[in-house]
């Protein structure tokens, strides 16, 4: 078996690349060897395990796919994730912000559950069973301003989530993600229209949006939006 | 995380109560909060307070400010968000240095995992009687599908016999199959080589079987509208049956892992629906598991002295159903041992060890085979006299 040549990613930090650029796949470094959290492919290469990390699994991975400018994350970036699942996406951040700090926030006891038994060996994830409509509930497990949220949250009110949450612990100047779905709002509603709705929701809060991108292809009907306290 | 810490409106410190570092204090104190109750270190602190004069504060959590309310002299006021309680948290480790507590960000990082953890599994075990009501609603919901589709089924296929009669549950067996040979194919004469392999996948042999019997049918020239229409909806039926059973599956895959891994979704929903919650089923000895569901048999045997039941619900487990008869009384005693242990480690812990458990299962079931190849004829009979001799003895 050819093994694939993995390689840095030219622009961000900790994430690796193989392949030519039509067929681009994004790997990260396993901070926890030896386990796999979704069954995702590892290759082993000079002592390390490199994790597949698949853009139809991962709405992050599909944003870099998609172009996407700065994805705002170095090694020590301290991150708010809200809507942390099963743990996909977050042990990818995890293996990239390796000695930084990720807040995992989960409403479901059931999914908090399986990432808690899929990360307790890493140290930069702490998990959170709360409901990322009130934030101030966590407050007691957050002890450090964070630089970014990165929220896919399948709620309908995606600005009010984040207003209340980088109004709580963001940064001055720190970054958002959040993903806008256009059927999990209101679902008589045109797509635009909702796009539309919550972003100006969000710019009224003094949000400034700072890049949108569509990761349609990917995630149906997703839309990445990068903002700016 | 650290402690309780009162501080004043120009941010310096009054007043401290150190958690001393041990988690499960901290874990305690949110366990108490979180059930109304005031928690000692706090008595101390508010004690210390009153003696220096002051009567009045702000705290963030609503249940603790309720809970000072009631039980002293104090008013705690809720305020959220308290920019001031707000910049002391998000700067723990020098905001608590101020009063001397010396911490690294790393020791700050590991409790916030562990309190993290902790809280976190302390309201699942709390919850999980949330996903009781929803697997029983389930599983006798689908249970009483699988019913009507039988019932259902059995009446459809005597109206279409009119029709069909050589096409017999020898030939069809599957009862969804035969509704769907209705509902797509209809009338014998489409019963066609094309037809049947353009939409169904029998084997060469059941294939060519229904052509045959198609061709030489004695049955009569009906209208079939009304009997497709029926067949829709055995379909219809089967269909949302199926997604039940998905759902009752990721259910009990997150409420109880290892007795699923173990019995499968459907039969370990029974169990926990027969004894009414997972926390009861935890609790149970192996020897009433082996016979849940078996209880009218039981009943039976006790009155009329026949046969006394060895298996349930569990019964319809594959490798006990599959099983030679005399290895079944051994395989089901192995098993229920087996749930009582996955159903203790699904309430009480967080541990996955369903694979470990069935491998063991079916290690056991083949030292079984091995042990007992053939049906033990004489000691049957013992057994037999010998329940016969005590019964007698009861009757003296
Ligand atoms: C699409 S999934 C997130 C997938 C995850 N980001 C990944 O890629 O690995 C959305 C999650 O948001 C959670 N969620 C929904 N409402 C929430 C709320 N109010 N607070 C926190 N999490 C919530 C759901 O339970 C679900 O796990």
């Amino acid at each position: 078996m050819i093994l694939p040549n993995i390689r840095p990613h030219p622009k961000f930090v900790n994430v690796f690349i193989s392949g030519s650029s039509e067929k681009l796949k994004l790997y990260t470094k396993n901070l926890d060897k030896g386990n796999v959290i979704y069954g995702e492919k590892i290759i082993l290469k000079m002592d390390e395990e490199f994790r597949l990390w698949d853009p139809y699994r991962s709405k992050l991975a599909a944003l870099i796919l998609k172009g996407a400018q700065k994805i705002y994350l170095e090694r020590k970036t301290t991150c708010l994730y809200l809507g942390a699942s099963t743990g996909t996406t977050i042990s990818h951040i995890s293996d990239i912000v390796s000695n930084g700090l990720i807040f995992g926030v989960e409403i479901s006891e059931r999914s908090l559950r399986q990432l808690i038994q899929n990360t307790t060996s890493r140290k930069n994830i702490i998990p959170i069973l709360g409901n990322a409509l009130n934030p101030q509930e966590y407050s007691m497990l957050i002890y450090k301003p964070v630089d970014l949220i990165y929220q896919d949250v399948s709620h309908p009110e995606q600005a009010n989530i984040a207003i209340r949450n980088a109004k709580l612990y963001l940064k001055e100047g720190g970054k958002i993600i959040l993903f806008i779905k256009s059927q999990s709002i209101k679902s008589t509603e045109k797509p635009k229209e909702i796009f539309k709705n919550e972003l100006n929701t969000l710019k009224n809060a003094d949000l400034k949006v700072l890049e949108k991108i569509s990761i349609d292809s990917y995630a149906g009907g997703h839309l990445g939006v990068f903002l700016e306290k | 995380m650290v402690g309780i810490f009162i501080i004043d409106e120009l941010e310096s410190p009054i007043n401290f109560q150190d958690f001393d570092g041990e988690i499960n204090k901290i874990i305690e104190f949110y366990g108490l909060i979180g059930e109304n109750n005031l928690p000692q270190e706090f008595t101390k602190l508010l004690e210390e307070l009153s003696e220096n004069g002051y009567n009045e504060f702000i705290v963030d959590n609503s249940n603790l400010s309720n809970l000072i309310n009631q039980n002293s002299n104090f008013n705690a006021k809720h305020e959220v968000p308290c920019p001031l309680i707000q910049s002391f948290k998000l700067n723990l480790r020098n905001s608590v240095n101020k009063y001397g507590v010396q911490i690294t960000e790393e020791q700050i990082r590991e409790r916030s995992k562990k309190l993290g953890e902790s809280l976190a599994k302390k309201s699942i075990s709390r919850a999980s009687g949330k996903d009781d009501i929803l697997i029983i609603q389930m599983s006798n919901t689908l249970d009483l599908l699988k019913k009507t589709i039988n019932l259902f089924s059995t009446r459809i296929r005597e109206w279409y016999g009119l029709h069909f009669p050589e096409l017999t549950d020898k030939i069809i067996e599957d009862h969804v199959v035969f509704s769907k040979l209705i509902s797509i194919i209809g009338s014998r004469e489409n019963f066609t080589k094309e037809n049947l392999q353009d939409k169904f996948s029998f084997k060469d042999y059941t294939l060519n079987e229904i052509i045959t019997q198609s061709q030489n049918s004695m049955g009569a020239e009906i209208d079939l509208d009304n009997i497709q229409k029926y067949a829709d909806l055995i379909l219809s039926i089967e269909s949302y049956r199926t997604r039940l059973e998905n759902d009752l599956d990721e259910i009990m895959n997150g409420a109880t892992p290892n007795l699923t891994t173990l019995v499968g979704a459907l039969i370990g929903a029974k169990l926990v629906a027969s004894v009414g919650s997972i926390k009861k089923l935890a609790m149970l000895p192996a020897s009433t598991i082996q016979l849940l569901g078996a209880e009218r048999a039981l009943f039976r045997s006790l009155k009329s002295n026949a046969k006394s039941p060895k298996h349930g619900i569990i019964f319809q487990w594959h490798g006990i159903r599959s099983a030679k008869p005399w290895h079944r009384g051994k395989i089901s005693r192995l098993l229920s041992g087996k749930i009582s242990i996955a159903a203790k480690l699904d309430y009480f812990s967080d541990k996955l060890l369903g694979d470990q458990l069935l491998n063991e299962v079916n290690q056991k079931i083949e030292e079984i085979k091995r042990k007992y190849p053939n049906p033990p004829k004489k000691s049957q009979k013992k057994s037999q006299n010998l329940s016969q001799k005590k019964r007698s003895k009861k009757r003296r």
